[in-house]
């Protein structure tokens, strides 16, 4: 990746994060309760519990609140997408591990350098 | 139950629970410490905060295959049930290991450099199309914000305010947080050192995880058979005697809903076998003080009407229940959750 497009990418993760906080703000003192009537009245220590969420799910929370709570549908196990998640990951894992394996360099690599430097060298 | 929220609702086990886990890593990361310094030949450096770097990605990766590995040693054998009482908090633990993991690389590999560490972080290596020289650090930026995501959601109140569906669908990320860091470990850590020990213990992990999770899938599935109901509509489950007093069987109907057909007290009913928390199997826990009791975290529900306690208010479905001839016999429409059904009287029908 590019510099500029890894600052993008920094920065677009920092915008979605500072959004995020603003919301979780909001939504600790007022969101709460709307989503979940049993939360109304709650205590400050469940609220800054639930502030980290808000940070970081506020985009799910925002469509929540403008379009009501979750419908209630029964409860079910999952079993059958765990059974096709682990039919699918088995192979992937399987496939990349036998890679990593297969074209592992036989000398180990140089790690006692941290990274940073290492760009710095090779760009200067 | 829901009636109140608070940030953890605490007892005697969960406390007793997290010192073992907490004490059970500090036992690691100081034993990784010294075999890693230990086992350095001469000449090789390796500076402690880069041991402190392995030390805690181990723990979490370690702790990760043991949270995976819970939920199918449960299903393979009750003794593990108490483990999945309070599994979350691990999976909060690891997450906050990963964390530290991740501090400490991104300030010692890239706290040196001019650019902004995250910039130089994705910057640094490029070669995608390398597996010697992947850059395997973003497998573990992934990893670790799908392991943030199911940290910071994993409060009671997230499953009510997302909704069921969305809330299992996001944790369900777990799964994918996990191959990626297999894939971190085995494309960073493993390309660089030569000793075995480290693609060996991946495998070995991932062997076990995988195999417990077939394993208890295909046990579960032999157990578990789907029952047809007879031409009336009604299944025959067999004589009250085979379920034990306080217990339940639990039949699969033929629409794949699991039934939780207690006995109690002289009496049958029967509920949704799933709970309304985080749906964990009715039919294997017990009844307590007169209600159902959840084997996972111990939410309640009167057997007759599939509702919790006051001041408790979650309701689960209710199915119909009739003893003929000696056998109970359970109709699989299920009613509305907490609709109070006639429980099957045991002695009456024996008079029968
Ligand atoms: S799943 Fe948590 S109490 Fe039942």
């Amino acid at each position: 990746m590019s510099i500029a497009a890894a600052t993008a990418l920094a920065s677009a993760l920092g915008f979605y994060l500072l959004l995020g906080v603003v919301f979780a703000l909001y939504f600790i003192v007022f969101g709460v309760g709307r989503l979940v009537p049993a939360a109304k009245g709650s205590g400050i220590g469940f609220r800054l519990t639930i502030f980290w969420g808000a940070i970081i799910l506020w985009p799910v929370l925002l469509f929540r609140l403008l379009k009501g709570p979750a419908e209630l549908v029964p409860p079910r196990t999952w079993r059958r997408a765990h059974a096709r998640i682990w039919m699918v990951l088995i192979p992937l894992v399987a496939l990349g591990v036998m890679a990593a394996l297969m074209l592992r360099p036989a000398a180990p690599l140089n790690d006692a350098l941290p990274a940073g430097i290492m760009l710095e060298e090779a760009s200067s | 139950m829901s009636h109140q929220f608070t940030p953890v609702q605490w007892n005697g086990f969960k406390w007793r629970y997290d010192a073992i886990v907490l004490f059970g890593t500090i036992l690691f990361v100081a034993v990784f410490v010294g075999l890693t310094m230990a086992s350095r030949q001469p000449g090789e450096s390796l500076a402690p905060v880069q041991i402190l770097i392995r030390a805690f990605g181990a723990a979490a990766f370690l702790l990760l295959n043991i949270i995976l590995s819970i939920g199918p040693l449960a299903r393979i054998s009750a003794r593990f049930k108490p483990l999945l009482y309070n599994r979350r908090h691990m999976g909060v633990w690891c997450f906050s290991l990963a964390l530290t993991h991740a501090g400490l690389t991104l300030m010692w590999y890239q706290g040196f450099s001019a650019l902004n560490p995250v910039v130089a972080l994705f910057a640094s290596n490029v070669q995608y199309t390398s597996i010697a020289g992947f850059p395997f650090e973003s497998l573990g930026v992934a990893a670790l914000i799908l392991l943030a995501m199911l940290a910071v959601s994993s409060h009671d109140y997230w499953q009510a305010a997302l909704g069921a569906s969305v809330w299992k669908r996001i944790h369900m990320g777990v799964y994918v947080a996990y191959g990626l860091l297999v894939m971190h470990v085995m494309l960073g850590i493993v390309q660089e050192e030569k000793a075995e020990f480290y693609p060996a213990s991946v495998i070995g992990l991932f062997c076990i995880v995988a195999g417990l999770h077939i394993f208890s899938a295909f046990t579960g599935r032999v157990t578990d058979r789907r029952v047809k109901a007879s031409l009336d509509g009604w299944i025959n489950i067999g004589p009250p005697d085979k379920i034990a007093e306080n217990r339940a069987k639990i039949v699969r109907t033929e629409s794949d809903a699991r039934i939780a057909v207690f006995r109690y007290d002289g009496k049958i009913s029967a509920v949704s076998n799933v709970c309304a928390h985080q749906n964990g199997p009715l039919g294997e826990g017990r009844i307590v003080d007169g209600c159902i009791t959840c084997p996972w975290h111990g939410w309640q529900y009167r057997p007759e009407d599939g509702r919790s306690p006051a001041p408790f208010e979650e309701k689960i479905s209710t199915y119909r229940v009739q003893i003929d001839g000696g056998m109970v016999y359970v109709h699989p429409d299920p009613l509305p959750p907490g609709t109070p059904t006639k429980p099957a009287v045991i002695d009456e029908a024996a008079n029968v």
